[in-house]
């Protein structure tokens, strides 16, 4: 399955996206800053160039 | 009419006295007729014109005894009224006429429009009236009482008229009383008194009222004494206050004496003014830097310092002195030795001698006695240095004379011949050409009579004689033209730098002062001791003043007592006295200044309108962005929950559509938030926030803001119901502190504790309240405090987090325009409270929300 990641500060966009992205059969991560979102786990997982 | 007065003495103008009061019923009528009385039992004839009793007992019972002449009747749209009978009275002929309420506009149909022309009439006569008027009668207070009392007035009296009367007598009464005296039923019937007790009696109203009335009064007193004084030309002064000049010369003991002299003022409650006074010859020239340091001392001490020019030192200070209303003059004793001032009685004496009404204090000092320094060379030809040189040219010649008829077998010829020789040199060198003119011939005569042969005779015996006469008199000559010729440089010399001196006080003037162009008109005036200076430009051939200083300024260079011009449009001109044509120099120099002013000034308007420009367009770009982004976002989330809404082919389960249901409405709300705060900033600007005040709590302030914010969750609320409540309209201060919270539930989030959020509803669910709202009582004052623990703020820019579009240490990501707090401030300060920013201990903002506790009286009741 294709996993999302979904970054915006604006929480009620993420919420739309996420609902969407979902609902079209992905998997959604968030996070609502560049930091969060490189220490979430997916990309936690590759190395860090 | 008031010209008449005097020119006909048959017919002699009657006298006007007015009652003065601050509201009706003080008791102005009843004063009046008390008045009418003590005439009346001194034998005067007196006879009431017209007087309304308002059916008050007391007046009523005034009247009796009194002769009261019959009213007019007048039948008005069917209704009867009844107005003084001014041909009656005319035709009566009283000494004295009594006229109530000058003010009083008559029935239409009465021969005058108002009353107080009627009044006039009667002092045209000859009549003497007495007659009243309340202070909210006066035209020119009109609006000003219509802004205290809500009241306004179609019954007003010129001024003018009132100025005129010989005597206004205020009838004062604190407010306290005339409350009192309207609850007693004194003033009003019983069924009104209530009413005018809320309304226009009001202790606030009658306060301002009063005051308005005294102001006036005292107003009119001021006026009266300077058209007095003009009209007298009276140059003594009058003491209305206490003013304190202290005098300086620029000596070293010039801040001994400003010091003393201010604490004379301080003990007198007195204004004080150091003056330094240069001599227009310069030749007491101080040295600069002292008396820079002198305008520092005077001004640290608040004094105002000022420079005066004048070839007389004491009528030069007394002038200045008299110009101010000096009351008292502060001298230093003389430096000069006794035997100095033997010759000559100094300053002080002089000063004290035509001082007149004004007290001189003589202050001694470290410095008095110790003698003026040898400044040989230095000094012109003063009249002391002729007088001596006069006295010299006597003496010495008499005494080498008698020295040497002493010793007549010792001395040879040729000694005495020098020592004649020498005393010439030294009267000379003293006192000038005359008086060594007058040594050499002295000299030459004694030494033919007494010590050439043959003796006792001025028989000229031989060309040696002749020789020595003319020797002797060359010499006078040439030392005393040498001598002359170094004091008038000496005089060059000591004018330039008093030249120097104004100049560099003009240029300082122009640099600092704020408002430069009076500033130095104003100093030009006082240095030159003139009546005014104007400067004139002309405009397409008119002359138009700029800027002026003192009563009747010229309007045209031709006018002008002296005119200086700058350039061909630009023109000085002075009035008040002509001018040597030495102070030419010095007053072109200031008129170039003066340019130079105008043209700062002008170009510093451009400036402050250039960056007001400047700033608005800021502002206007600031506003563009911050919208641009604000409005934008929330939008962005209302097209996105629609499209997903809307789209066909997505399943959406049940709390998915609630969601996104949610978040359009979020956004919607947020929205909505923006264009309020917009809104209230503009109405903010235009001033257009009118606030109805009334007692609220902020237990329940803080709760209905709080119902407006989705994430009350994370707020911790300590609010007592049982505070004091305060006086704020509850639709603005909730604005204020739902803002306020805002503003900190956004920026003063602590980072979440767990950084992903993992079941994705747009909320950290891990966090603790991060933002606190107290309140508490402080003395007089209930405050609302709204903590956060966010990044705060440095602490240099804590007070522009009030400003609009101001996103201090925001990151690009934090929303919000920047208008919260703006807004807030607006409206806490519309309903009289204060907002502040402070530094929470430990990091981040807190917000301070002050009002006043409502206390429970009538001043509030607005």
């Amino acid at each position: 399955m294709t996993t999302v990641l979904v970054v915006d500060d604006e929480h009620r966009i993420v919420r739309a996206l996420r609902i969407n992205l979902s609902a079209r059969g992905y998997e959604v991560l968030t996070a609502h800053d560049g930091r969060t979102a490189l220490e979430s786990p997916r990309c936690a997982e590759r190395p860090r160039r | 009419m008031a010209e008449t007065e005097g020119v006909d003495p048959r017919r002699r103008r009657g006298e006007l006295r007015i009652y003065l009061g601050a509201a009706p019923g003080v008791g102005k009528t009843f004063a009046m007729l008390g008045e009418a009385h003590r005439r009346r039992e001194r034998g005067t004839d007196v006879a009431v014109g017209f007087v309304e009793t308002h059916g008050r007992v007391k007046t009523a019972e005034l009247l009796h005894g009194l002769e009261v002449v019959p009213r007019r009747r007048l039948v008005h749209r069917d209704a009867d009224f009844t107005e003084m009978d001014v041909d009656a009275v005319l035709a009566r002929r009283p000494e004295v006429a009594v006229v109530d309420e000058l003010a009083h506009t008559n029935v239409p149909g009465s021969r005058n429009a108002k009353r107080w022309q009627d009044v006039e009439e009667l002092l045209d006569a000859g009549i003497d009236v007495l007659s009243t008027v309340n202070v909210q009668h006066l035209e020119s207070l009109n609006d000003v009482v219509q802004r205290i009392t809500g009241v306004q007035q179609r019954e007003t009296v010129p001024d003018e008229v009132v100025r005129r009367a010989e005597q206004i007598e205020l009838i004062d009464i604190t407010p306290e009383a005339l409350r009192r005296r309207l609850a007693h039923g004194n003033v009003y019937a019983a069924h009104k008194i209530d009413a005018a007790l809320g309304n226009y009696f009001r202790v606030g109203n009658l306060t301002a009222l009063r005051e308005l009335a005294l102001l006036w009064v005292a107003d009119q007193v001021d006026v009266a004494l300077q058209q007095y004084r003009s009209e007298q030309a009276i140059t003594e002064t009058w003491e209305t206050r206490e003013r304190v000049v202290a005098a300086i010369t620029g000596g070293p003991e010039s801040e001994t004496l400003i010091r003393r002299a201010r604490r004379i003022a301080l003990r007198a409650g007195a204004e004080l003014l150091v003056v330094h006074v240069m001599r227009g010859d310069g030749l007491t020239g101080a040295a600069p830097e002292v008396v820079a340091k002198c305008r520092r001392v005077a001004e640290d001490l608040g004094a105002t310092f000022h420079s005066v020019v004048g070839d007389d030192v004491p009528t030069a200070l007394l002038e200045f002195a008299r110009g101010v209303n000096a009351t008292q003059l502060v001298l230093g004793t003389s430096r000069r030795s006794r035997l100095a001032r033997a010759f000559d009685e100094g300053i002080g004496q002089a000063v004290v001698q035509a001082s007149g009404p004004i007290d001189v204090h003589m202050v001694t000092h470290d410095e008095a006695r110790r003698g003026l320094r040898w400044r040989f060379g230095r000094n012109a030809l003063t009249r002391s240095r002729r007088v001596t040189g006069w006295a010299l040219a006597v003496l010495l010649p008499a005494a080498i004379t008698g020295l040497g008829a002493l010793w007549r077998d010792e001395v040879s010829y040729s000694t005495e011949l020098v020592a004649f020789l020498l005393a010439t040199c030294v009267v000379a060198l003293s006192g000038g050409l005359g008086p060594a003119l007058f040594a050499a011939l002295l000299g030459a005569g004694l030494l033919n009579f007494f010590f050439t042969q043959p003796y006792y005779s001025l028989t000229v015996a031989g060309p040696e004689n002749v020789v020595t006469l003319i020797a002797m008199v060359i010499v006078a000559v040439i030392v005393a033209l040498v001598v002359d010729r170094a004091a008038r440089l000496a005089e060059q010399g000591a004018r330039a730098r008093t030249e120097a001196a104004l100049l560099a006080s003009y240029a300082r003037t122009v640099l600092t002062s704020p408002y430069p162009l009076v500033r130095l008109l104003e100093k030009v005036r006082e240095n030159f001791g003139l009546e005014s200076v104007a400067l004139l430009e002309r405009r397409e051939g008119e002359w138009e003043r700029v800027a002026c200083v003192g009563p009747r300024p010229c309007d045209d260079p031709d006018e002008a007592d002296a005119d200086v011009p700058v350039t061909a449009d630009v023109h000085l001109a002075l009035r008040g006295r002509t001018l040597p044509a030495r102070d030419q120099r010095v007053l072109e120099a200031a008129a170039g200044q003066a340019l130079m002013a105008l043209r700062q000034q002008r170009m510093a308007a451009e400036t402050a309108d250039a960056q007001r420009r400047a700033e608005a367009t800021e502002l206007r770009t600031a506003l563009l962005s911050a919208v641009g982004h604000d409005l934008r976002t929330p939008l962005t989330s209302i097209k996105a929950a629609i499209g997903s809404l809307r789209d066909a082919e997505l399943r959406l389960s049940a709390q998915d559509t609630a969601e996104l249901m949610a978040t359009v409405e979020e956004s919607a709300d947020r929205l909505t938030g923006l264009v309020d705060n917009l809104l209230d900033s503009s109405r903010l600007a235009t001033g257009s926030v009118t606030p109805q005040l009334r007692p609220v709590s902020y237990y329940e302030i803080v709760a209905r803001a709080l119902s407006g914010i989705d994430e009350r969750r994370t707020v911790s609320v300590d609010v007592d119901e049982r505070l004091p409540e305060v006086p704020a309209d509850v639709g603005l201060l909730e604005r204020v502190v739902a803002n306020v919270i805002d503003n900190a539930l956004r920026h003063g989030r602590l980072r979440p504790r767990r950084a992903v959020d993992v079941d994705g509803d747009g909320r950290i669910a891990d966090e603790e309240p991060e933002v606190a709202v107290r309140a508490s009582t402080h003395g007089d004052r209930v405050e609302l405090r709204v903590v956060d623990h966010g990044p705060g703020i440095p602490k240099n820019a804590l007070d522009s987090v009030f400003t609009p579009f101001q996103r201090l240490g925001d990151r690009d990501a934090t929303p919000g325009v920047g208008l919260g707090l703006s807004v807030a401030k607006g409206f806490t300060e519309a309903i009289g409270g204060t907002i502040t920013a402070e530094d929470t201990p430990g990091g981040g903002l807190t917000i301070v929300i002050s009002l006043p506790v409502h206390h429970n009286g009538e001043e509030h009741e607005a």
